[in-house]
């Protein structure tokens, strides 16, 4: 998310935070507000103004997808963008996407 | 149903396609569908009141886990769905499965194919490829982030290539079809654009590249139109469901956009302004009789976005296009915006025999009311996904052996360099008892030496698993990808399996190389996250600072290391003024020597480590126990996520941006 690259188009709808669940007071207890069901991390969402969540990484076929990294996580992904994004545009979605496979396909074993 | 009503005349002009699409002999009209989370496939058949489960395979791995990790989930998008086609010309459709190992073809007579490499992410078509008449396999596997499309034959002792071709780029999409009308069945790959391949003599060559707005996500291949020619139906980013259709003219051949949507999103998000883009995307294509007039109707699944002011818009929908008998596709229904639980695929056929043909979006059944609209009449089962319609009859399976590795011992499928595993792989055979199984481990390269390589398993037991013996695996430098090689051998059966590694950097060492940007980055970091910096003052050379390293590794210590601090690690030779600077002592008796910082670059501990050495050496020993508790005292006070969350909110409401809150651990 701090590559050059993403950084800004993420900037262009989001406030980003990184909540450490074993190293923040009440970073559990947050988790468990927006989790239904214990997926493990990384797990992200999707909060809008009033703290209702948009949408969050529980791929509702396949689970949390925590680090998008297999086709089915990325399609997810993408799909939880598309979602949320107001000025990130389609082809930036996209974008996003070709960069987590590239990402995959040079740093996670198989 | 219409397709069942004309399927004889059809089966004499395509038979290879009707069959390929699941049209065929008679036999249990069933759907099927992926359990979730099993990870088995199970046929249902409409009953009475609902569904009934006529048949449940066995999970084609035993660990769920390792199943979602795997294309062998259909309910997930882009994944590789089941084929129904009669695969051996025994007169009776079969169910044909790939996985990243082999494939399987359920049916009257099963039998189970091990493919020669490993097909992780990839798609499975079935079309005679060399023109004996025959079906064969045709995959296409992402290998190095491109695609290679490989046909295959079936013979008694397994496949054989038919032929191999690369494609330029990433795919997510394989379908066959005869789409220029010659009798003949085509390929079409597709993601970023739509690669129609053809059989020319014996070689496959790129027909035609049909470019596409966005990626596509979605590919069908029917007569939509009943002129008794296929056309290409598909559907992506682009929130439009196209329609290609051959031409043969003066200038040549060509697949001219014969028919476009608009733009699919709910029409609320269509012509608003300043709620930001809206999206849709062409999920999933099914055609088939829906409504009941004879003609086939167009049924798509979308996924659409956006927001109107504070109204959520984002859903799936379904929606159903009606051809008007000349040139045109009306829509005539769209469901209503369903949020929750998204469907992956839709797919249409008669469930219930009456003649009309039902469609499925996940699990929910639709039928067309007496008013003309679609509304869902039930559930197929619980907890699944519909991956095909088709005829079948009851489906048995394979009596193969079959061996799968499902696991291996080594974490994370990592191995730091220079480092030294004992590793061992898990098993499974689904089918039936293995006996006398072999596993031959080796490396393809040098940067991964295997000793004792061949490991004997004397039986795995039905559905069971068996770790095997371990190997010996060595990590060595090397540009090279780090690869092993695994072939297992049960009975007159072999499977080859690729298996990649994460070849992880060596322990660290000393440098004297860019300390102050190295220190200057470690501040950057325990400010961000809230954590200490500790500084180790050594040498490359010097044992003790080896030993410190190696006791680092260990226990509570390592913990302690990973979530509380940011370590640099800094050789004496040539640091000294910045060595003054913190106040350490690194006189070559006082190394390895601990200077530990706040955030703001403050000495705040300052240690000769000889005191938490386990014993007076040589060789020099940590005690890490001690030296954790050293390190525990500086631990910084941990902050609170409710008030950083307030005040994230506060910023995106502000900014009228969206909260991307994410967690994660020093893990």
């Amino acid at each position: 998310m701090a590559l050059k690259d993403v950084a800004p188009v993420l900037a262009k709808d989001f406030v980003t935070l990184k909540i450490d669940q074993d190293r923040m007071i009440g970073g559990n207890d947050l988790l468990k507000r927006y989790a239904k069901v214990q997926g493990g991390i990384p797990w992200f969402v999707f909060i809008d103004g009033d703290g209702r969540a948009i949408i969050t990484s529980d791929d509702p076929v396949n689970g949390n997808v925590g680090f998008p990294a297999q086709d089915s996580e990325i399609a997810y992904f993408k799909k939880m963008l598309q979602k949320v994004a107001k000025g990130i545009t389609a082809e930036e979605i996209e974008t996003l996407g070709k960069s987590l496979v590239a990402f995959r396909d040079v740093t996670l074993p198989r | 149903m219409r397709v069942r009503a004309i399927s004889a005349a059809l089966v004499l002009a395509f038979g290879a396609v009707l069959a390929v699409q699941g049209q065929g002999p008679p036999g249990s009209r069933v759907v099927v569908v992926a359990a979730d989370p099993s990870t088995a496939l199970t046929a249902w058949k409409a009953g009475g009141s609902g569904f009934e489960q006529v048949w449940r395979g066995v999970p084609r791995t035993a660990d769920e886990n390792v199943a979602r990790r795997r294309s062998e989930v259909f309910g997930s998008a882009g994944a590789a769905w089941p084929i129904v086609a009669d695969v051996d010309a025994d007169g009776s459709n079969d169910l044909v499965v790939l996985d990243p190992y082999g494939i399987t073809i359920y049916g009257r007579t099963p039998s189970y194919y091990p493919l020669p490499v490993t097909h992780e992410n990839a798609k499975l078509a079935l079309l005679d490829a060399d023109g004996d008449g025959a079906l064969d396999f045709v995959t296409q596997r992402i290998q190095g982030g491109s695609a290679v499309i490989e046909a295959f034959r079936r013979t008694p002792t397994g496949l054989v290539s038919l032929w191999s071709r690369p494609l330029t780029g990433y795919r997510t999409l394989l379908v066959s079809g005869d789409v220029d009308g010659d009798g003949q069945t085509e390929l079409i790959s597709a993601y970023d654009t739509l690669t129609i391949l053809k059989r020319r003599d014996a070689a496959w060559d790129i027909a035609a590249e049909l470019p596409v707005a966005g990626t596509v996500s979605a590919v069908e291949v029917a007569d939509v139109d009943r002129d008794g020619k296929n056309e290409i139906l598909a559907g992506g980013a682009s929130g439009r469901l196209s329609i290609f259709r051959f031409r043969k003219g003066s200038k040549g051949q060509s697949y001219p956009v014969a028919w476009q949507s608009a733009f699919l999103a709910t029409p609320e998000l269509v012509g608003r302004g300043g709620v930001g883009p809206p999206s849709a995307s062409v999920f999933s294509i099914a055609v088939g009789d829906v409504s009941g007039d004879k003609h086939p109707d167009i049924v798509v699944l979308t996924s659409e976005a956006g927001r109107l002011g504070d109204k959520d818009l984002s859903s799936s929908r379904l929606l159903v296009f009606e051809f008007d008998g000349r040139a045109d596709f009306v829509q005539k229904w769209a469901s209503a915006q369903a949020a929750g639980t998204p469907a992956v695929r839709v797919q249409a056929g008669d469930l219930d025999d009456d003649g009309v043909a039902e469609f499925v979006a996940g699990r929910e059944v639709y039928r067309r009311t007496p008013g003309g609209a679609y509304a869902s009449g039930g559930q197929v089962c619980p907890s699944c996904a519909v991956g095909v319609i088709g005829s079948l009859p009851e489906l048995r399976e394979p009596v193969a052996t079959r061996v799968v590795p499902l696991y291996w011992s080594l974490a994370n499928g990592m191995i730091t360099q220079g480092d030294t595993a004992d590793v061992s792989f898990t098993l499974y055979s689904p089918w039936g008892e293995a006996k006398d199984v072999t596993v031959t481990v080796s490396s393809p390269n040098a940067k991964l030496t295997v000793a004792n390589g061949v490991l004997s398993v004397p039986a795995i037991p039905a559905s069971g698993r068996v770790t095997t013996p371990t190997f010996t695996l060595t990590a060595h430098e090397g540009k090279e990808p780090a690869q092993l090689d695994v072939e297992i051998a049960s009975g007159g059966t072999r499977l080859k399996a690729s298996r990649a590694l994460y070849v992880a950097a060596p322990l660290p060492t000393y440098d004297a190389a860019n300390l102050d940007a190295r220190i200057a980055q470690a501040l950057a970091i325990a400010k961000d996250e809230n954590r200490r910096v500790l500084i180790q003052w050594s040498g490359k050379a010097d044992p003790a600072g080896k030993a410190l390293i190696q006791a680092e590794t260990k226990g509570d210590l390592s913990r302690t290391l990973l979530y509380e601090y940011a370590v640099v690690r800094a050789d004496v030779a040539g640091s000294g003024a910045i060595a003054s600077r913190y106040k350490a002592n690194v006189k070559p008796a006082s190394l390895p020597f601990l200077t530990v910082l706040d955030a703001q670059g403050r000495v705040i501990g300052s240690q000769p480590a000889s005191a938490f050495m386990a014993g007076t050496g040589p060789p020099a020993t940590f005690d890490d126990k001690k030296l954790n508790e050293y390190l525990l005292k500086f631990k910084p006070e941990y902050v609170n996520a409710e008030p950083l969350f307030t005040e994230a909110l506060s910023q995106a409401k502000k900014d009228q941006k969206t909260l991307f809150m994410w967690f994660s651990a020093p893990w």
